[in-house]
């Protein structure tokens, strides 16, 4: 299947694809347009602390298997069959958090949706932008993430790939692999470890 | 091949579902002894506070027989299974079956209570009890309810008519609201939510009798307190419906006894859901868990068994989540080993640690991380170094992974 | 890469032309620049991301969740105020750096430094000088330029306390700005104080980091700006009205092509002479070329095209395409809106990139540093260099859009009131008649996220098409001018009134008013015909527009034209809508505080529309007639 696959080292956590997401996700479309919107557009991918000064873009897998789509009570969560996405039926959805907690990536939240109503919550994750790809673009994260932490292509021709290159696929994730880190990504990848270094003498 | 599915419960769908996935031929025949589609349980309590709800409790849809290409027998209750003549006795009739799924979901045990047979007084499982209860709220004056059982079938309830401006009293035979998820502490914790909406509690205390004429008046407690009720819920434990299985050389304990692939001691039986025991993956122990989670699972693994796809169920999770009042109250695991405690801001967050691996954790008033805890915790993964800050906002995936990803 | 989206990029055929060639050649270009930098980042575009300290960076989120706040407890309205007034301080430190450079040439000219300059418009020497209450009975002119250019010295230092200039502004404006507290006091200063105010742990309120960087703005306009464009008409000559011919055509494919691009004509002044040198054309004849030629780019091109009507290239985008006719043998750049891409460009050719400045040094680029003091030696080492060039064109890669316009500028205020017989009178005798609606301001960049020179096109045609008179200067003046509508026939696309005036005088409809220093020039107009009337800038008929402004000199220059009183509509978003509280001051706020207010409006024909209203809106206030006067000829 296609995905955005991460590449977390070279995450340096502008936080531009939450933005890019929110926009994405919003009514207009539009970031001038979206700031003014109600409820606010809210991003399906979250940028958070990681290990030492490095960060990490968190954002669902669409795993296999599936565990939200196991305990979701309303049957608002499904795998669409052509582009294997996992996707979450906002109206069906009822906010019982379920699928939140079965989530070993943390990556449902819950919000208002204007797609729905403003009065209720319903879990808001990542649709690998339906839309976008549809018309052969990419989820709009990869194309806002300008150090190629988040990338878009088949995970199995990627991994495939990798094998090859770097012989050992890993993380406990799939969809975590490691390609070869550009040079300025990984001076600023050992500037991390370095502060980590102080941070343990302290 | 004729598939029989007994119950159009979670398993039973999920089950029908992993069968089309391979099979779209074969006969499929799902009997239930309520006449309506498949349901979701969990959304009754979101029907019982609005009518123009109630057709979203249809959770696959109003037309899934359809959809899936099944013959529904419905509104009549199998009476047992013939497993010699591979027959199931329907009422009167009898159906055969080439390869059976036994979902028939569980039953609210009712404790004795004298006089119990008055009007207005249900039981909260089933969608025909919603309905009495809807029908029941809406055509009688209600002020005062009372509610026994405070697990999440009676939180529910409660909600549901407290949000209909209702005097709510929640009598609960343990030391604790939600027993099965929380210890005391938590227990006590949580106990706040229905303190701040005005929901009284009577703890370690039981319904002796039910007073009223033809109608229910009020109810009697243990202790002998009187309480004003028009209307009782009876939301105390569910048990699996095992009795109708009783003669058919089928085995059960606390539910029906599967192997790893679901399968019964009877060739061509399996079971799934609430009626079948499994494994809880954090005692090893046998037991009937009944969680919708585990019943969709299980439902779709004994499908794949029994089209032929050799699939192992891997036990059943524990994790269980409740939302009181929109507050979530999570609990997982067992509450054994070395504990750490994070109380802050109404956020309650309480983790035991076993061989350095997470062994159980409660949370009050956040979902944060729950599901990271879940999979840390199924997976036996060495957490000691995040010790000190694990309960905290500053744990999360993206530590774990970033560490799996430089250490490799 | 498909005609349709090179259709999308820019109107300018030309530059249509040289896209495809780009893309034949596989070159990259700013359009492809910042469609990979799409989509551009959100924090960035509101303006509520804060680098000024290293507790942080921080950013403020935009929808409402954490962090609302940065580490120093700055939120989103301190950090829009502060990085708007940071825009201002750099946009007038351009600006009045590049008269700072005006006024030490015109110093070293009068001390008898310098090689190849001298005292061109002594008339105007006089008349500056007297504004400064030099005695200029009798004295050589010399030593009134020397004396001039020490006092012009003072307006960036904190000597005087005041700028000079700003007394040309009509009574009321200059009480207003008094009141205020935000007369400009010095050039320097100001922005300095920009930059203190900005620091970590000083301005916090928006208002008053905002009026602050109205004050700044001031300096600007009406300080260095003024002083770059005054001092440079000294030197080089006031402006007269003369024809020339713009667009990519006018590269000769048998001379040796010069472009000069930039903003300072300290450099390019010199370059025009070298290039006429008998020496330097036999040199050029050796090496198998026919002549040289000379054209521009940006507004190093609009002050030589004002004072010597020197051939222009194109505008802003255009610099890299220039270089894609493989047909340029030198750019020789000053400062300012050069692109870091140009040596990657012409490394692709023969081309050479010869930056001048040592402000502005590019890597790949061969720097022969300019000195006012050797200028002409250099201005010929460096037209040396070109000719060198040009013996190793490729002919294979040389491709020259036919596309030639014709255009005619020139129009200084002086050459505007000569123009109108010496008086403002006959145009205010326009504007009451409704002939002429009322005068806007064209003026500013160019930027791909708007289709090139499109914006500036359509506004200025519905403009005049409404009897509005349109004066415009730096890449805006180009882009019309490739649109042809910089002639005098084009007073046929306008409205009844404005033709009749127009070919009653013999300008265009549209007015070249010079480089973007000169906005100077429009303040001035502006200001004599308030005081003629007696009124402030705020109450005439006249508005602002930069269509397709980027930088942040274009942030100065929309600052100081409305706390001139002038209602300006941006076409671009400028990064202010994160912070509520500026969005409003910038839109409605500053109508109560300076009588003008921004509008952004990206579409041309509303952007149009706002202007057109606006001016009714004065002229109702003013008690002119509504509708214009049916003219017979």
């Amino acid at each position: 299947m296609k995905t955005v696959y991460v590449i977390p080292e070279h995450c340096i956590g502008c936080k531009h694809c939450e933005i890019a997401c929110s926009v994405e996700h919003s009514e207009s479309k539009n970031l001038f347009a979206a700031i003014f919107e109600e409820p606010f557009p809210t991003p399906r991918i979250h940028v958070m602390p990681s290990v030492g000064i490095l960060t990490y873009p968190g954002k669902c897998r669409q795993c296999y298997p599936t565990p939200c789509i196991n305990v979701c009570p309303s049957g608002a969560i499904s795998r669409d069959k052509e582009t294997e996405t996992i996707l979450l039926n906002e109206e069906k959805c009822i906010a019982c958090g379920m699928c939140a907690i079965a989530c070993p990536l943390d990556a449902i939240t819950f919000h208002p949706s204007w797609k729905v109503s403003l009065d209720r919550e319903v879990a808001i994750k990542c649709d690998n932008c339906q839309e976008r790809i549809s018309v052969g673009l990419n989820p709009v994260c990869v194309d806002a993430c300008k150090t190629m932490a988040l990338n878009y292509g088949d995970i199995n021709e990627i991994i495939k790939e990798e094998r090859k290159t770097v012989a050992q696929k890993v993380a406990a994730v799939e969809t975590e692999i490691r390609p070869e880190i550009p040079g300025l990504i990984k001076l600023w990848r050992d500037l991390g470890f370095s502060m980590m270094q102080v941070g343990v003498e302290k | 091949m004729r598939f029989v599915i007994i119950g159009t419960g979670g398993a039973g769908v999920s089950g029908v579902e992993a069968i089309r996935e391979h099979d779209q031929e074969s006969e499929i025949i799902m009997i239930s002894k309520e006449d309506v589609p498949p349901y979701s349980a969990c959304l009754l309590c979101h029907y019982i506070l609005e009518e123009d709800e109630r057709d979203t409790i249809f959770w696959k849809g109003k037309d899934f027989f359809d959809q899936m290409n099944i013959t529904p027998i419905l509104g009549k209750e199998v009476k047992s299974i013939q497993p010699e003549n591979k027959k199931v006795l329907v009422d009167s009739e009898s159906v055969d079956y080439d390869k059976l799924l036994i979902a028939a979901g569980g039953y609210v045990d009712v404790p004795p209570i004298k006089k119990l047979d008055k009007n207005g007084v249900f039981t909260f499982k089933t969608l025909s009890n919603t309905d009495n209860i809807y029908n029941w709220v809406k055509t009688q004056k209600i002020e005062n309810a009372v509610v026994l059982g405070a697990g999440f079938i009676g939180l529910d309830a409660a909600e549901g008519l407290k949000k209909k401006n209702i005097n709510v009293t929640i009598v609960e035979a343990l030391d604790r609201i939600l027993p099965r998820m929380l210890d005391k502490e938590m227990g006590n914790m949580a106990k706040e939510i229905l303190g701040k909406n005005d929901i009284n509690l009577f703890l370690e205390n039981n319904i002796t009798e039910i007073l009223g004429k033809k109608k229910v008046k009020g109810v009697k407690l243990t202790d002998g307190t009187v309480l004003d009720a028009d209307i009782v819920i009876i939301a105390t434990g569910v048990k699996p419906n095992l009795e109708f299985l009783r003669d058919s050389g089928i085995r059960t304990n606390s539910g029906v006894i599967v192997n790893e692939y679901l399968e019964t001691n009877v060739p061509n039986i399996y079971a799934a859901g609430d009626v079948a025991e499994s494994t809880n993956i954090s005692t090893e122990n046998r037991e009937s868990i009944l969680l919708w989670s585990n019943a969709l699972v299980q439902g779709t693994v004994a499908g794949y068994n029994m089209v032929g796809k050799k699939t192992k169920y891997e036990g059943s999770a524990i994790q269980t989540l409740i939302k009181v009042f929109g507050i979530p109250i999570i609990s997982d695991g067992v509450y054994e080993g070395e504990e750490l405690k994070f109380f802050e801001d109404s956020i309650y967050k309480k983790m035991y640690l076993k061989n350095s691996t997470i062994n159980g954790y409660m949370l009050i008033n956040t979902m944060q991380n729950a599901g990271v805890y879940h999979s840390l915790m199924i997976s036996k993964r060495e957490v000691s170094k995040y010790k000190k800050f694990i309960l905290t906002n500053k744990f999360n995936i993206g530590k774990i992974i970033m560490e799996a990803a430089l250490v490799s | 890469m498909k005609r349709e989206i090179i259709l999308e990029r820019t109107i300018d055929t030309a530059a249509q032309e040289m896209l495809e060639k780009a893309t034949e050649e596989h070159i990259d270009t700013a359009w492809d620049r910042y469609e990979a930098q799409e989509p551009q980042c959100g924090y960035g575009l509101l303006g509520i991301c804060c680098r000024n300290c290293v507790m942080g960076p921080c950013r403020i989120d935009p929808f409402g969740n954490e962090p609302q706040k940065g580490v120093c407890g700055a939120d989103a309205d301190t950090i829009v105020a502060r990085n708007l007034a940071r825009m201002i301080a750099g946009g007038a430190a351009a600006h009045s750096d590049h008269g700072r450079d005006i006024v030490e040439v015109l110093h070293l000219t009068a001390e008898g430094k310098t090689q190849g300059y001298q005292i061109n418009d002594e008339e105007k020497l006089k008349r500056i000088a007297q504004e400064y209450r030099i005695i200029t009975d009798e004295r050589p002119k010399e030593e009134i330029a020397k004396e001039l250019a020490e006092k012009a010295m003072e307006e960036f230092g904190m000597i005087k306390n005041t700028i000079q200039f700003a007394e040309r502004a009509p009574e009321k404006r200059k009480e207003l700005w008094k009141n205020l507290g935000i007369w400009p006091r010095s050039i320097d200063r100001e922005i300095v104080e920009i930059m203190h105010r900005t620091h970590i742990g000083v301005g916090a309120e928006i208002a008053s980091l905002l009026l602050h960087g109205l004050r700044a703005s001031l300096s600007d306009g009406w300080g260095g700006s003024m002083l770059a464009t005054e001092f440079s008409d000294i030197l080089w000559g006031t402006p007269k009205p003369k024809e020339s011919t713009v667009s990519l055509g006018v590269l000769k494919e048998d001379h040796v092509n010069i472009i000069v691009h930039g903003h300072n004509p300290v450099l390019s002044e010199v370059i025009v002479d070298a290039v006429r040198d008998p020496e330097m054309i036999e040199l050029a004849k050796q090496k198998g070329a026919i002549g040289i030629n000379i054209a521009g780019i940006c507004c190093t091109s609009n002050e030589l095209l004002m004072r010597k009507g020197i051939p222009v290239a194109g505008n802003f985008l255009v610099q890299e395409l220039a270089l894609i006719s493989g047909a340029v043998d030198a750019m020789v750049v000053d400062y300012q809106c050069l692109m870091p891409s140009l040596p990657s460009i012409a490394n692709c050719y023969h081309s050479k990139v010869i930056t001048t400045s040592p402000k502005a040094q590019i890597p790949g680029a061969t720097h022969i540093e300019f000195d006012p003091e050797h200028a002409y030696d250099i201005g010929t080492k460096i037209v040396k260099e070109a000719i060198e060039a040009y013996e190793n064109r490729n002919p294979n890669l040389v491709r020259i859009p036919k596309k030639i316009v014709k255009l005619m500028a020139g129009f200084s205020a002086e050459a505007i009131l000569e123009a109108l017989g010496g008086t403002v009178q006959p145009l205010i005798d326009a504007i009451v008649a409704g002939k002429i609606r009322g005068i806007a301001a064209v003026v500013g960049c160019n930027n791909p996220k708007i289709k090139h020179d499109f914006n500036h096109v359509t506004l200025t045609k519905r403009l005049i098409e409404k009897d509005i008179l349109v004066v415009e200067t730096g890449c805006a003046a180009i882009a019309n001018a490739k649109a042809g509508l910089l002639v005098p026939e084009a007073a046929d696309q306008a409205g009844e009134g404005l033709k009749e005036v127009a070919k009653s005088l013999g300008i265009p409809p549209v007015l070249h008013m010079g480089s973007c220093v000169d906005i100077s020039r429009i303040l001035n107009v502006a200001a004599a015909i308030a005081n003629k009337l007696n009124v402030d800038i705020s109450d005439l008929p006249v508005a602002g527009a930069a269509p397709e402004w980027m930088s942040e000199k274009a942030v100065s220059i929309g600052a100081y034209v409305v706390s001139s009183g002038i209602f300006t509509v941006l076409g671009a978003i400028p990064p202010v809508l994160g912070s509520k509280g500026v969005t409003e001051l910038l839109t409605q706020g500053l109508k109560n505080v300076v009588g003008a207010t921004f509008a952004v409006e990206p579409d041309p024909e509303k952007e149009a529309e706002l202007i057109i209203n606006h001016i009714n809106e004065k002229r109702k206030a003013l008690g002119l007639k509504e509708t214009p006067i049916e003219t017979v000829m």
